[in-house]
Order: structure tokens, then sequence, then C-alpha cells
């Protein structure tokens, strides 16, 4: 996949040109917001990673004159500037998602790939199966082996995200994110606790274990290799 | 002090402008007083001079001319100074007797200079009034000299112009200190003020009593300079835990870091001494985060609180996020409301919902085996609780302020998990929500107390 990267810090850049490159990605970069904006224009490419702050032209003034511009490339905000307002506008000027500074390398690789399927993706599928374990989003069940399983909202919600993203990584953030809708991070182990009540239902019982652990990262959900 | 700076004062402009109106108010008030007491006096001595002219026309009326003649004469002879005059002239306007050596023109009451034989030189320019009239086949003059006249006037303007002097020369002394102290108090202010801005946070104006408009500003800056004080003793202390609190992750960051080093150098797998090094710097941004955001909070206004926000829907998302999280750890957590009670209140969801995770996670974080959290939601005068009991280890009473504050955590070792900033976080949205938080407590343990506005007209609600 060819993506561009928009950030002025060198030390950084250079981090996520060389480990987006080790996946497999093939990253152009730019310093500055104008050459951001040409790049974006003139150059196909599949995403563009911006930092809100750059020198010539914020991330966002490029982001508005690419919507502008009709471009339906899709955006990635990289700052500093992570407070809920700023989310909020980012998102807003048509911005797919927004991942605050200080991150994870594995928060932005689950990120990307969320977002570059999350436009290829058909969402007519009203259910998802990964290997044994089938979830029907309409009535809101889930069968794993022809056995019902009781889940509570939380938990549905956990398995429904790591079904969609199954054989890649979701981060912890990620599903505070998208299943309590927080942005902070609370001090007692909300994720794990429930992703555990989730486990003892989904996988205890089974001889295959699906819900896999990436530590200090979050979960990955795949059937046996 | 500049005695320009002095004369260009408010004050003193003040008293120069009052000055200014009251002699306009004088000079018009001074004129007005002249002219009617020289009507008054001119009429009162023209009914005089009538008299005495009637006086002796009666006499000639009775005696003979010539009696009267003689009589003017003696009267002239006795009264010798200029100040009275009478004569009589034959019908050819001739001098027969008196003391007025010529026949003024024209008849009956009239002002103007005469004759007069015993006047001085200069006098002659003063004013008679006097009454003429023929007395059978002569003329008869009789007048006043008007000196009473002019005295009275010259008295009055003296009097008047020395006062209206007095008055002004005490109005611009007055104003001339008055201004002078107004300046010095608004000299006071300025020195405050520099000084305040070069960080001296103890300077205060002197206060003297007054309710002067200058002395109301006065206490209003020294009310302004004390909780300028107290917020800078508040930041310096901030500061310097949030460099406390970064400074310990960031220690054990090196540490693990340089761990994880000498493994990598003994050919060993360094994993979990890297993992450690990112969970301290993990610690790090969440402190940073939550500091940046509870700044933003107290520094946000209240334009986007706006949403109605249902506390119930919320309060039951967060215990059935926080419920299981205290179960695993032996700890008992129950949600206690009316179901038909609305429990709506404005303001912005994200926030609310921080507010009350907060209020749970501390519980939670707090508590051990055994702890019974009970949470219920109520309404009272207008104001909906939420009150959070546990029956962990509590805060003794003179903490209970002071765990409020950022960074003022009870546990020196800090062993527990958190930022410090919890709390702080709590009051800060509740008190951007026009609510309030108090800590009570549960014998043992400890209760929140939180009381936010509720909606006042709940029926428009959206479904």
């Amino acid at each position: 996949m060819k993506i561009l990267l928009a950030e002025d810090d060198a030390k950084i850049a250079g981090y996520i040109v060389s480990g987006l490159s080790e996946h497999g990605h093939s990253v152009e970069h730019v310093a500055d917001g104008r050459d951001a904006l040409s790049y974006c224009l003139y150059n196909e490419c599949d995403l563009a990673i911006l930092d809100r702050m750059l020198p010539g032209m914020d991330g966002l003034s490029v982001l508005k004159a690419l919507r502008a511009s009709q471009k339906p490339l899709p955006v990635l905000f990289l700052t500093a500037l992570g407070q809920v307002d700023d989310r909020v506008e980012g998102l807003a000027a048509g911005g797919d998602d927004y991942l605050p500074k200080p991150f994870h390398f594995s928060e932005l690789v689950a990120r990307i790939d969320a977002i570059v399927r999350r436009k290829s993706e058909t969402r007519s599928e009203p259910t998802m199966s990964v290997h044994d374990l089938t979830l029907d989003l309409l009535s809101r069940t889930a069968t794993r082996q022809g056995s019902v399983i009781e889940l509570h909202n939380k938990e549905f919600s956990i398995l429904e995200i790591l079904m969609r993203n199954s054989g890649r990584v979701v981060t912890r953030t990620l599903l505070l994110e998208r299943v309590w809708n927080f942005n902070f991070e609370p001090n007692t182990t909300v994720v794990e606790t429930h992703v555990s009540r989730l486990r003892t239902k989904v996988d205890k019982p089974f001889d295959t274990r699906l819900i896999h652990t990436i530590r200090n990262t979050g979960y990955c959900m795949h059937g046996p290799r | 002090m500049d005695r320009g700076d002095i004369l260009s004062g408010d004050a003193f402009a003040a008293v120069l402008r009052s000055a200014l109106a009251f002699v306009v108010v004088l000079v018009l008030f001074g004129w007005v007083t002249l002219t009617y007491l020289e009507r008054s006096l001119l009429d009162e001595l023209g009914q005089d001079v009538q008299q005495r002219w009637n006086i002796i026309a009666a006499e000639h009326e009775s005696e003979s001319q010539d009696h009267v003649a003689e009589a003017i004469e003696t009267m002239s002879q006795r009264t010798t100074g200029p100040h009275h005059a009478a004569a009589l002239f034959n019908g050819a306007g001739e001098f027969v007797a008196g003391n007025i050596l010529s026949r003024p023109e024209g008849q009956g009451l009239q002002i103007g200079p005469l004759d007069h034989a015993a006047a001085a030189p200069q006098a002659m320019a003063l004013d008679y009034i006097y009454f003429t009239g023929p007395l059978s086949n002569r003329t008869l003059t009789v007048g006043l000299r008007l000196d009473l006249l002019y005295r009275t006037q010259v008295l009055v303007f003296r009097a008047l112009t020395i006062s209206g002097f007095i008055v002004i020369l005490t109005m611009l002394t007055v104003g001339y200190f008055l201004s002078a102290r107004s300046l010095q108090r608004l000299r006071d202010i300025e020195s405050a003020l520099s000084r305040t801005s070069d960080g001296d946070t103890e300077v205060r104006i002197a206060e003297n009593g007054g309710n002067t408009q200058i002395d109301r500003i006065a206490r209003q800056m020294n009310t302004h300079f004390d909780r300028l004080s107290r917020m800078m003793a508040t930041t310096r202390n901030t500061a310097a835990a949030t460099a406390h609190d970064l400074k310990s992750p960031l220690g054990r960051a090196y540490l693990s870091l340089e761990k994880a080093t000498s493994l990598v150098e003994r050919g060993d797998d360094p994993a979990d001494a890297l993992a450690d090094t990112q969970a301290e710097l993990d610690t790090m941004r969440v402190i940073f985060d939550t500091y940046l955001q509870l700044s933003r909070i107290e520094a946000s206004g209240t334009e986007r609180l706006t949403l109605r926000v249902d506390l119930k829907a919320l309060v039951i998302d967060m215990v059935e996020t926080f419920a299981p999280i205290a179960e695993d750890s032996g700890q008992a957590f129950s949600f206690d409301f009316k179901e038909l009670d609305n429990f709506s209140v404005m303001g912005d969801g994200q926030m609310l919902q921080q507010m009350v995770a907060n209020l749970f996670d501390n519980a939670v974080t707090h508590g051990s085996e055994g702890n019974v959290i009970t949470v219920s939601l109520g309404h009272e005068k207008g104001r909906i609780r939420i009150i959070v009991a546990d029956t962990g280890p509590g805060i003794p009473d003179d903490s209970k302020e002071k765990v409020f504050e950022p960074f003022q955590r009870l546990d020196p070792s800090r062993s527990k998990p958190g930022t410090g900033l919890g709390l702080a976080l709590v009051r800060a949205i509740a008190e951007k929500h026009g609510g309030q938080v108090t800590l009570r407590d549960n014998h043992p343990g400890l209760i929140v107390d939180l009381s936010l506005p509720a909606v006042v007209n709940p029926d428009k609600l959206a479904p």
C-alpha cells in the first residue's frame, strides 16, 4: 500500500517510515504541509498520515483542501493535540481517524489496517464468523459449535470488533474508544476484565482458543493456524 | 509628586469645573442682587424726596413766599454737606434760595447731576434723585444725593467678591489636596501592579477604610491579588507535584531500559524489561493527558455544555463496566434508583461519563476484598444527587479537601495505580456543570456526594 507521511519531526518520521516499510507498505515522507497537499493532489496513494502541526500549512488545512478538491483519500491524523475537541475537529473536517502522540507503533498499524479495510468493506454482512464461532449482528447472538453463548452488551461489542478485525491486532485503546467511548485511560483493568469474561464464555468451554493476547498492545482474534 | 500631575488629576479638574460654575452663578446672582437693591433703594429715596417736596409745598400754601424761601435757605445752610439739595427758582428760572445754583431741566422725579453749591468738584459726577415741581409762579427742586445707593452697591459688590474669592481659594486648595491624595492612591495601585507583575505575590494596596471609587477599586484589586497569589501557589505546588509524579515513572523507565540493555549484552531476552519500560512511559503519557484535560476543563467556558445527558443511562453503563472489575477482586457493587424518575442534566456527555467513571474507578481501586460499593441516584430540590458509598479505607477529615487538589495522594508510596488527578477532575467537571462534590465518612469508608442541577423542563427531552 502506498502511504504519504507528513511529519516534521525527522526522528519520528524515520521510525514510522522504517516500521511501515517493514509491514510491506511503501511510504513517501514530506515535512511540509504544502508539499503534502501537492503530493496528495498529483500522485496516487492509498492513505495520508498527517501531523496536525506542520510547517507551511497545518494538517487540518491540508485535509480541508483535499476534501474541497473531492479527493477521496483516507486521512489519519497523527498529532500531539490529543484532546477531545481536537479529535472532534479533525474528524468533523473529514479525517478518518485520529491518533494522539505519543502512540504505540502497533496502534498505528492497527488503525491503518482498520481505515483501509473500512474503505473497501461491504458492510451488508449481518453475520460474521471466525473458525467455528459465528456472530449474528441482527439477533445479537453468538454461536459456537452449535451452542448459543449468552453475552452482555459490552462483551458483545468487544467480540464484534475483534471479529471484524479478525487476524489483525485490536489495541486496548481502540477497544476503550469503540466499546466504552472513553477518551481517557481508567486506572482499573476495564478492558482486561471484560475481555477475560468474554474469554470465559467464548474460549474456555471449547478446545481451540480464538482470542489471543498481544502483550502490551491488545488482542487478536484468529482460528488455529 | 509632580505638581503638574496633581493639577491634571480628576479631583482637581472636578473642583476646577465646580469653581468655574460657582463664579458664573456668583456673577449672575450679584447682578440680580445689585439691580434689585438699586431699584428698591431708588424707589424708597424717590418717595422720601417727594415727601420733602410735599412738606415744603404745604408750607408754601399756608405761609408767605418769603417764608418758604427763608426756610429753604435755613435748611440748606444747616445741612451744609452736599447730601441734601433744595432750591427755589423764580419764574424765569433764576436762583432764589437754597443750595442748587442752577435750575435743572424738566419736571417731576428725575435722576441726574445737580449744580450743588457745596459739592466738591469730583463729587459732581455723583447723581442725585430730585423732584422738581411748580410752586405758584416759582419752581421748587428737592433732591437727595445717591451716595447711600453707591455705598451699598460697593459694599455688596465687595462682600460678594471677597466671599467668592475665599470660597474659590478654599475649593482649589481642597481640590489640590484631594487630587494629591487620589494621585498617591493611584501611585500605590500602580506600584502594586508593577510589583505583582514582577512576581511579588505579597504586595497589597493599603486600605484606608474609605468608600471612594479608588478605595473600592483598591479593595477589589486586593481581593484579586489574594486570589492570584492562591492560584500561583497552587500552580507552583502542582508544577512541583507534576515533576515529582512524572519523575518516578521516568526513573523506573530508565532502570528497566538499562536492564534491557544489559540483557541484550548478555545475549538474554530483553522483552520483559522492555515491556516494563513501555508500561512506565504509558503511565507518564496518561498523567500528561489527564493533566492537560484537567487544565482544559478548568479553562473552558460553558458553551459546550448544551446536550441533555441522561445520567441514569450513563450510570447504568458505568456500573456495567465497573461491577465486573469489583467482583473480580471480591468487592460488591450495587446501584439504586427509581425506575420512573428522569435524571437528565445539561452538559457534555463525555465529561460526565469520565466523572462517573473516575468515581467508580476510585472506589474500586482503593477498596480491597469485602468492600461494598453502593451507588444511588436521587432527586433533591431541583438537583440530581449521585452518591457513591464504599466501605473501604476512607479519607481522614483533615485530608478531605486536599484530595481534590491535583497530585494530592494520601498514599505516599503511590502503591495504588492512579494519576492523583482523579478527584480533581471529578470536581472540575462537576463545577463546570454547576454542581458540587463533597466527601463524608461512611464509618467505615467514604461517601462521595455529588449534586448537579437537573434539567428544568424534562418534558422537552427527545425520546
